[in-house]
């Protein structure tokens, strides 16, 4: 009965979205709301986000819904007649959402990245869709480009779809790094990791903090991932070839060399040390239980995992609390290890985008712009943390991100700062990590595809076969066969972006990539990235 | 062709298998002892529970007896296999072998046994022409296609196909309709003579079991109560159970006091057929062996008439002190609200006044 | 399979509704039956109709609205680019030629094949021999391997089960083979060449149609199988020529549910490889490639390929029918 699952989804008419009718927020509903006046804007808040509409009964018990209750009331005296109305919609759930907007009964807003299923270029083929408003004047009027913070700058340059936004940023996270046991460290006398180590340090310290009760190392089933990306698989194993129906081909054989290397590499650790642990179904919470109950001594994931809350189990605070240390000095993070020629990319900070209901008239999305813009950016956001603060008087219940997009590390009315609340290691360790955001992206240079394109299904394939695969692994055929599986899945796909157009962007990125990592890493330019370019991309680019 | 004997045979169900799941306390077989003569039909008759069946599968080699043994022409065979014994068993549900046609049924012992095709083939051939006429269309047919009277009788062909010395029938005809049981009962009846394979013949249904047996063993929880011809066991009953159990409408049982040579029952006085001690005793009698309209006898209370055309006769209904009664009467019999009875002294049979003893029987009726 | 259930009566009563009305229409040649034909005795008929219809209408209207249009919209919209906000485009077969190119589909459609067989053989092939030769024990041990095969387990009860149970690390396969059978530590759902075999082993014991076969097996007259003793028959004779033929109707129905079930195999793989299929996409089913095709927003790929999985399903459930009708018998 798949079709009809899927026609479902497809079809907007069939009445499937999973929405049940709301109840109006009357609280906030304008006085004259009995008057039924035409003029009133209903914007429809789902699935409890981006907060949960507060009834009056709630506020009164709960601090925080009085806190945002007190936010909401102040939005709406600057803007009468608007209403919000909660209605029910799994929002974080692709497939519900998708479902939702398609049949017009979508949320006012939503996470923008959730109708590309967390991936940056089926989300922009979603907005192509018309899945979301266009919104490029109101970035523009609420000015988002000059309130975002500095270290999240490059990462909103990538967000336009042909010149158009159909998003604005609402979260920054400084990215991904590894989480290690200083204390443990310590106590073993091995070498501190720092910005700059490579992948054989990682492997020297995962192997010198494996003890028979606990590996040196848990990595999620897509661990795999990391060393290849720290060699550049992504930029070098797709060749721009505008002459292609599809216009890109996929070649993971010239550098078979920096592949191999690295995949052996990790596949030591975990089958020759024996010193670190994957399966394929773990993932982020699997791994950090193994890291906080001490199975593991390191383990990698997002910087946000700091930032736990320190009366839950399996967060890293409660760790520390737990062991009775300071978080600072039992736990520390740092970037990804970089590659052989000092590539990174691992790390890959990234920014949360709300959009919005591409069937809001234009005065109900310039309100639903307003709203989100005054919680993220304006007076709710310091309300709300004031609040909690007031609550709790607890500084890491009120500062949870280590990289406001607000830039707001210190709030009027609270007792201490950011770095009180965690600490000044971690607060570095997050600056670090943000600051190494600024990897060109190819969506600010390339026109946008309507089409995804084929998949990453093949790699990921390729990647678990190496995790995980026990016995010997022929990685070269490997290497051969998704070549020609991937190349195999594009030809059923078809540009809309056209030749020329393609070209001149590609050749932009590419001058681009050369510049940054001139300067970053220029070992990785003079020895691959230049090579490639003239033997492979520019051939190709030329044909 | 054999003779069989059945010496002490006890059974006993330990397992939770026995009726309701409980321990049984009594055997299922209680020291039972049967004889059957070369080619003889034997019919067991019992009510359900009585254990016929167990003895039948005693027989067969299906159950083991905790005690006793099992004899064919003299050889024990108690530890025998079934396939062994070389005895035809024919079943209540027919239990052909689904999804094969009548052929199939009729051959599959030769497959079992390995046996040539030719030999079954020609063995189905000669049965089917014992079986007599129309049987063999039922052999090329799907046995789920066969009315029950020709699976049974293709169940019966498949017994003697492989010319058994002993042939057990377990309830065969009970899942027929009336007239179809009375026709198939005359059928195996015949065809039973014709082979002359001695017979165990399991049936709930006395007229059944008189039809069919040479011999009839009446069951009761399970011992076998009396073994003898009908004769035997209507005219001379071992006890009270077997002189109930047997006729039909059954015997009347009355309540009576001996003193001096009279019966006083229900305020009538009769004379005693025997010589019986003074006390109180009771006597049985058969629905044939009233008079009726006669002044001294008992008044009985008639509750319905059962007239029955094609008998020419009646059998009236009613209640002598209480004690159910039934009379044989002719076709014509007025309706009325009480009659006169007085019973045939000569036909009478005495009981003991507790237990089940039998003081006196008539013994067969002299008809010459 | 609930449509079938919601029609069946709608095709018994139609007949019988049906008669009345033809005699009337074309009476009898010798100048018409007498009483039938009355007006009076025709009434109970009409009405009947009206009813059947009445009653039926419900579910008719709920299984078009919510089963045919649906899977007729799937149908036409695999054969457009299936955008979601803009009017859609005729593409033919252009989504049909994609899947059929795309070696992923190949694949999942060999490791689905592997699958259905694997779980067939052991999920449903198996039970029946097991559930023959229980029935061969005595009754407390059927009682309580009746009791075993029926245990109310849910779905995702024991999922979340055999999930820590094949874990590498910590599970309790990992135990029984390092601790007990003294193996070195094997990669259950690690391995490309095991991991299908894993994700059925569960449905042996839990998912597995044992109960219904040894129910079948139950109402077996057990005279059956003593007239096949006394004829000298042994186990596998009387398993051959009565247990099996007399399962042989449960046997075909439940096929066909196993091949459905196993062909459109998606949440336990899904669950215990962590989405992808791991390693190598091993165990990546058509549907859960499909529910990939879904994530990509690639709506009309994903009904292809559908298509395509509704062709071969419906072929194999053909043949499976053709295959139990071969009965010489019927």
């Amino acid at each position: 009965m798949t079709t009809r699952r899927k026609v479902l989804l497809g079809l907007a008419g069939a009445g499937g979205a999973a929405i049940a009718g709301g109840t109006i927020y009357s609280s906030f509903a304008n006085d004259d709301e009995d008057s039924g006046s035409g003029s009133d804007i209903v914007l429809n808040i789902g699935g409890d986000w981006p907060f949960a509409v507060p009834t009056a009964k709630q506020a009164k018990a709960d601090p925080n819904v009085k806190a945002l209750s007190e936010a909401l009331g102040a939005w709406q005296d600057d803007n009468p007649g608007v209403r919000l109305k909660k209605i029910t919609v799994k929002i974080w759930e692709q497939k519900h959402l998708v479902t939702a907007i398609s049949g017009g009964s979508g949320p006012a807003m939503f996470p923008g990245l959730v109708v590309g299923n967390w991936n940056g270029g089926a989300t922009k083929v979603a907005f192509q869709q018309g899945l979301a408003a266009d919104i490029t004047d109101l970035v523009k009027k609420y000015k988002f480009d000059d309130k975002i913070a500095d270290f999240a700058k490059p990462q909103w340059e990538g967000w336009p779809v042909n010149g158009k936004l159909y998003c604005m940023p609402d979260s920054f996270n400084a990215g991904n790094g590894i989480y290690y046991r200083r204390d443990l460290v310590a106590k073993k006398g091995l070498k501190e990791p720092g910005l700059g180590w490579t992948w054989d340090d990682l492997r020297t310290l995962v192997a010198g903090l494996t003890t028979d009760r606990m590996k040196g190392a848990a990595f999620q089933k897509w661990g795999m991932n990391w060393p290849l990306v720290a060699q550049g698989w992504g930029l070098l194993t797709r060749v721009p070839a505008p002459s292609q129906k599809w216009h890109w081909k996929y070649d993971y054989t010239t550098h078979a060399a920096l592949w191999t290397e690295f995949i052996e590499l990790y596949r030591g650790m975990i089958y020759k040390d024996k010193s670190a642990f994957s399966d394929s179904t773990l993932m982020d919470g699997e791994v950090t239980a193994a890291f906080t109950q001490g199975r593991a001594a390191l383990f990698g994931n997002n910087i946000g995992f700091f930032f736990g809350d320190p009366d839950t189990d399996n967060t890293l605070p409660n760790m520390a609390k737990r062991m009775d240390k300071p978080i600072g000095e039992l736990v520390g993070f740092v970037p990804h290890p970089v590659g052989k020629t000092g590539y990174y990319g691992a790390s890959s900070p990234f920014m949360g985008v709300t959009s919005f209901s591409p069937d809001l008239s234009e005065e109900a999305l310039d309100k639903a712009v307003s709203l989100q813009n005054f919680l993220t950016y304006g007076k709710g956001y310091v309300i709300r943390k004031q609040a909690l603060w007031n609550e709790t008087k607890n500084l890491q219940k009120v500062y949870t991100d280590p990289t406001p997009i607000n830039g707001m590390t210190q709030i009027e009315g609270i007792k201490g700062d950011m770095a009180e609340a965690w600490g000044p290691e971690i607060v570095k360790a997050a600056e670090i990590s943000a600051g190494l955001s600024t990897l060109p992206d190819e969506g600010a240079y390339i026109p946008a595809e309507k089409d995804a394109g084929p998949p990453n299904t093949p790699v990921e394939d390729m990647h678990s076969h190496w995790a995980f695969e026990k016995g010997k692994v022929d990685i070269r055929a490997d290497l051969k066969k998704l070549t020609d599986t991937h190349n195999q899945q594009a030809k059923g796909f078809t540009s809309s972006v056209d030749k020329a157009d393609f070209a001149a962007g590609a050749e932009k990125y590419y001058a681009a990539v050369t510049e940054f990592w001139q300067e970053k890493a220029p070992d990785f330019v003079s020895e691959v990235l230049e090579p490639w370019l003239a033997d492979v991309v520019k051939p190709s680019l030329e044909a | 062709m054999a003779r069989i004997e059945v010496e002490k045979i006890v059974k006993r169900y330990s397992d939770v298998e026995g009726v309701g799941g409980a321990r049984s306390a009594r055997p299922a077989l209680d020291t039972v002892s049967l004889d059957i003569a070369d080619g003889e039909t034997i019919a067991i008759v019992g009510s359900s529970g009585c254990g016929k069946s167990t003895l039948l599968k005693i027989v067969a080699g299906l159950e083991q007896p905790d005690e006793g043994v099992v004899r064919f022409d003299g050889e024990d065979v108690t530890a025998v296999r079934p396939q062994a014994r070389g005895v035809g068993m024919v079943f209540q549900d027919y239990a052909l072998y689904p999804s094969m046609k009548g052929k199939g049924n009729l051959a599959y012992y030769f497959q079992v046994h390995g046996r040539t095709e030719e030999e079954a083939r020609a063995r189905a051939q000669e049965t089917a022409d014992r079986m007599g006429i129309g049987f063999e269309q039922l052999l090329d047919q799907s046995t789920d296609t066969l009315s029950g009277g020709q699976q049974q009788r293709v169940a019966i062909a498949r017994c003697i196909v492989r010319e058994p010395r002993l042939f057990l029938m377990d309830e065969p005809i009970c899942n027929l309709d009336a007239k179809l049981r009375e026709s198939t009962r005359v059928e195996i009846r015949k065809l039973l003579r014709k082979f002359g394979i001695s017979t165990l013949y399991v049936t709930h249904d006395q007229q059944e079991a008189v039809f069919m047996g040479d011999r009839i063993a009446v069951m009761r929880g399970g011992r076998i109560e009396q073994i003898g011809t009908f004769d035997e066991l209507y005219y001379s009953p071992a006890n009270l159970f077997v002189a109930t159990f047997i006729g039909s409408p059954p015997m009347t049982v009355l309540p009576a006091i001996a003193s001096g040579g009279l019966l006083t029952v229900a305020g009538a006085e009769w004379p005693a057929p025997v010589p019986v001690p003074d006390g109180p005793v009771r006597i049985g009698i058969r629905p044939e062996s009233w008079f009726t309209g006669r002044g001294d006898g008992a008044l009985m209370t008639v509750s319905h008439i059962e007239r029955i055309p094609t008998e020419r006769a009646a059998f009236v209904h009613g209640q002598v002190d209480g004690v159910p009664v039934v009379v044989a009467a002719p076709l014509n019999q007025p309706d009325t609200a009480e009659l006169r009875i007085m019973p045939d002294m000569g036909r009478v049979y005495v009981f003991a006044a507790d237990g089940e003893q039998c003081l006196h029987t008539p013994g067969p009726l002299d008809l010459f | 399979m609930a449509a079938s259930q919601q029609h069946t009566p709608v095709e018994e009563e139609a007949p019988a509704a049906a008669r009345p009305g033809e005699r009337e229409t074309a009476p009898g040649p010798a100048g018409g039956p007498p009483a039938s034909t009355k007006p009076g005795t025709q009434k109970p008929g009409r009405r009947r109709r009206v009813e059947t219809t009445l009653f039926t209408l419900p579910a008719f209207l709920f299984q078009l609205s919510w089963g045919w249009y649906p899977m007729i919209m799937a149908f036409v919209l695999s054969f457009t680019d299936a955008a979601l906000r803009r009017p859609v485009q005729f593409t033919g077969l252009e989504s049909y030629q994609r899947i059929w190119d795309d070696p992923l589909v190949a694949q999942s459609f060999r490791v689905t094949a592997v699958y259905t067989v694997l779980s067939i053989t052991l999920t449903f092939f198996i039970p029946i021999f097991v559930a023959i030769l229980l029935m061969e024990m005595s009754r407390r041990h059927i009682r309580w391997m009746m009791l075993l095969w029926f245990l109310p387990l849910s779905g995702v009860a024991s999922t979340v089960l055999f999930r820590y149970m094949f874990n590498a690390q910590y599970g309790l396969f990992q135990w029984v083979a390092t601790k007990v059978l003294g193996l070195p530590p094997q990669p259950f759902l690690n391995s490309a060449d095991q991991v299908l075999f894993w994700l059925v082993v569960p449905g042996i014991l839990f998912f597995g149609p044992g109960l219904i076969y040894m129910a079948t097996l139950q109402s077996i007259p057990a005279s059956y199988f003593e007239a096949a003793e006394i004829e000298g028959a042994g186990f596998w004779r009387k398993m051959w020529t009565i247990s099996l033929p007399r399962l042989r109707p449960i046997i075909s129905m439940l096929l066909i549910f196993a091949i459905i079930g196993s062909t459109q195999a998606f949440e336990f793989p899904t669950i215990m490889t962590g989405a992808e299929g791991s390693p190598g996409g091993a165990a990546r089913t058509v549907v859960m490639y499909l529910f990939q095709l879904l994530q990509q927003l690639r709506y009309a790929d994903a009904t292809a390929l559908g298509v395509y999985l509704f062709v071969i399903t419906m072929t194999l459930v053909v043949i499976q029918r053709r295959f139990f009708r071969e009965d010489p018998d019927t």
